[in-house]
């Protein structure tokens, strides 16, 4: 079975490499018949890859530890579905999975294209079957998930037990199929680029695909943040950690091109910056996955060392150049028609915004390269902290929300002062009142003031926009979801901000250690530590405490942490409790518990947590709204 | 694109420069190996720096009554222990892959800063582990 699974990989490099000759060929050629074998090429690539991932799923269902990937990854006492999960548990997996989406995607592209542009088709499927080659030579020099263990194992090491979690189970595919979806609106940028086709066409065609795509990295990013939350035991979701960061980046870069397309759609500028935002979405994906699997991060050194490093490097390199190079040869495909926009106005608006986000990847793409800089030219290894991004991120991300709440206010083309000022008495009275409320509560600190100003200003805007749409539709009694659509993400973005906020100025926290039946404070709650047990299983020691939380007199939830040995990897791993509410969430972490019973407890509450998640929820809607066809079905591409 | 809006943009990049130069001399820390920690002697004590290195096999010490932790750590270059107060890491354990942010002490002894103690993410802790 592995054999046959390599087999179909190095299948997939011939493949898909005849598949990018061939359309090149017939491009310059004009050779159609040999664009029908290239097509045919790129769906039994589809099919290969296919095999390939099946064959490593049957693999690790089966807990063939000859295999290496499996024996590294699974156990025979891991459940069957964290044994199918482990296919993303690591780097070899997770690229045959990148290539297994990537395929299918194009094979879908292919299928749905009508016959009127070939050029366009050709060029696109050229570039996307470019990448699968990359990806299927990774695979099969660099990162073979089929290679044979060099020793007889009878057990295997077992999966991480902190990635034996639900959300671990979803997070990786999500986050893969936005960055494999990704791809797709930038193959077809740099197909319309080549053809010479109009950007207007190009950008119509793609966007259901890049919103979808968009939507699932997001999405994924959110889960990737709760898994941090509720798995990882430090009472945080975001710790500004580069693998973190890395995904973070193509997702600012695709809410850049989102926006900067819906000007170049409407006032037909700003597409030489839509062009650019695909293109950096599509590279800091490529970065991203590099980033995230290939473990160069903490060891700078192995940068060059790791040949995973290199192929991704140069790669990344290579499409850089050749877009460049289009873009320069075809720049003319990028001037608009000359339409004057006022200052202020929603063009210009989010032309400023464009600035914003490109100003917040770019300081999260120099954090992570940090290291490597501070090597390369002071000769000494050096890392930024969080604080970095404290003061260079968060300010940014603040003026980004704050103009969010503009967005109601103007107009395209030019908005009247009067109007504006009109518009804007709403949210102004929002953010008057995030400003008053909490110096009224006793807040003094600058940055939680201003924070809270903001978001009242945004909050009040959204909703002002989105019940604008409400009145609209009980007039006309129909529904014009596209543009709400993105309110409604610009209210799920608002709402994150909220428990972003909270949690970030108020969270408060203590250390305590108990015997049971005694009791500790934090915040409103009284804790009270009821009983503790100990159980010997077969794969893990468990460890549980039980407590009772109490709001004055009243019990309002139990909370039962644990603390568990997993033998597989001996290793420790907590398993939090937690009592969410919309005001806020008590954590706490069972740090150790003793013969006697003594136990020691980290305790948190973190407030308005709930939000973030709610706000995740709210932008994924958002997206299925902004898809919503209009007049039936239009956008089908 | 009319000068405004290249003014607009001078400014924003000016904005931006500023955020990010201020932002790194203000937090950005060094990584240092054992040996040369050893070697800077007085001028290093007190100084914010961080080391990377292995967790020494049986170092590990947990007092959970003070939620004290000591272990050592090891690379190429020697042999350091170290002290962290704060709640025991699950991920620390005999050979795990540590990066440790804190001061040297003249007791030869490297206080990690609360929160200081980063230990390898699983997503990337697979690689060594064979």
């Amino acid at each position: 079975m592995a054999t046959i699974g390599y087999s179909a990989i190095l299948l997939t490099f011939v493949i898909t490499l005849y598949a990018v000759l061939s359309f090149l060929l017939a491009r310059s050629q004009g050779y159609p018949e040999l664009a029908k074998s290239a097509l045919r090429a790129i769906q039994a690539a589809a099919a290969l890859v296919t095999i390939a991932s099946l064959s490593l799923i049957y693999l690790l269902l089966k807990r063939d530890f000859s295999v290496d990937y499996v024996f590294r990854h699974t156990s025979t006492a891991l459940p069957p579905i964290y044994a199918f999960s482990a296919f993303w548990a690591g780097q070899e997996g997770s690229l045959l999975l990148w290539l297994w989406l990537l395929s299918i995607l194009t094979l879908l592209t292919s299928l749905n294209l009508s016959r009127e542009d070939e050029a366009i088709q050709d060029y696109a499927l050229a570039t996307l079957a470019g990448v699968e080659a990359f990806f299927a030579l990774v695979l099969a020099l660099a990162s073979n998930p089929f290679a044979f263990s060099s020793r007889f194992h009878s057990e295997g090491l077992g999966l991480n037990p902190l990635l034996e979690n639900f959300s671990m189970m979803i997070h990786p595919p999500t986050v893969f199929a936005g960055y494999a979806g990704l791809t797709i609106p930038f193959a077809y940028a740099l197909a319309y680029l080549l053809a010479g086709k109009p950007l207007e066409d190009w950008l119509k065609r793609i966007r259901p695909w890049a919103i979808v795509a968009w939507a699932f990295l997001g999405a994924g990013i959110i889960i990737g943040g709760w898994w941090a939350y509720i798995e990882l035991g430090w009472g945080g979701y975001w710790a500004w950690d580069p693998v973190e960061n890395s995904s973070l980046i193509p997702w600012l870069t695709a809410t850049a091109f989102l926006h900067s397309a819906v000007v170049a759609e409407r006032r037909h500028y700003l597409k030489g910056w839509s062009f650019l935002f695909i293109t950096l979405t599509f590279l800091f994906c490529l970065f991203a996955t590099f980033v995230t699997r290939s473990g160069i991060i903490k060891s700078v050194h192995a940068f060059a060392q790791s040949p995973l490093g290199f192929y991704f490097v140069a790669f990344i390199a290579f499409w850089a150049l050749l877009t460049g190079l289009v873009a320069f040869k075809r720049r003319a495909n990028f001037t608009g028609k000359k339409v004057e926009s006022a200052l202020l106005s929603k063009d210009i608006a989010l032309y400023y915004l464009n600035w914003l986000f490109f100003g917040e990847a770019l300081v999260l793409l120099l954090g992570i390269l940090f290291p490597t800089f501070s090597s390369a030219f002071q000769g000494q290894e050096a890392s930024v902290d969080v604080s970095f991004y404290h003061q260079t991120f968060m300010p940014l991300t603040a003026i980004t929300v704050l103009l969010l709440g503009l967005c109601v206010g103007l107009s395209w083309g030019a908005t009247s002062s009067k109007a504006f000022l009109r518009r804007a008495i709403l949210p102004a009275s929002g953010a008057l009142l995030g400003l008053v409320v909490p110096i009224a509560l006793g807040e003094r600190g600058l940055f939680p003031i201003l924070s809270w100003g903001i978001v009242g200003f945004a909050f009040v805007g959204v909703i002002q926009e989105l019940a604008k749409g409400l009145r609209e539709f009980a007039r006309k009694r129909r529904l014009i979801p596209r543009p709400y659509g993105g309110y409604l993400v610009h209210a799920g973005i608002v709402l994150l901000a909220l428990g972003v906020v909270g949690s970030s100025f108020y969270k408060a926290e203590t250390l305590v250690s108990l015997k049971p039946g005694e009791t500790a404070e934090i915040g409103d709650y009284v804790l009270k530590y009821v009983n503790f047990q100990h159980q010997s299983l077969p794969t893990k020691e468990r460890f549980l405490a039980q407590l009772e939380a109490y709001k004055g007199d009243r019990l309002v939830g139990e909370i039962r942490p644990e603390k568990n040995f997993h033998y597989n990897v001996g290793q420790w791993v907590s398993e939090i409790g937690l009592r969410s509410t919309p005001a806020e969430d008590l954590y706490v972490i069972l740090i150790e518990l003793e013969e006697d019973g003594t136990a020691s407890f980290q305790i948190e509450v973190n407030p308005m947590v709930f939000w973030i998640w709610v706000g995740g929820g709210v932008m994924v809607l958002g997206a299925v709204l902004a898809l919503w066809p209009e007049g039936g079905g239009k956008w089908k591409s | 694109m009319n000068k405004r809006l290249v003014i607009g943009a001078i400014v924003i990049i000016g904005a931006l420069l500023y955020l990010i130069v201020t932002g790194l001399s203000g937090s950005s820390v060094y990584y240092i190996t054992v040996g040369e920690l050893k070697a800077k002697g007085p001028s290093i004590y007190g100084k914010t720096v961080r080391v990377a290195g292995k967790v020494v096999e049986n170092s590990i010490q947990w007092d959970p009554q003070t939620l004290t932790l000591t272990f050592e750590i090891a690379d190429e270059s020697g042999k350091l222990p170290v002290i962290y107060h704060g709640p025991r890491p699950d991920m620390l354990r005999d050979g795990a892959e540590a990066v440790v942010e804190g001061q040297y002490t003249p007791e030869g002894v490297f206080k990690v800063n609360p929160k200081g103690l980063l230990l390898k993410c699983p997503s990337k802790y697979q690689e060594k582990s064979q």
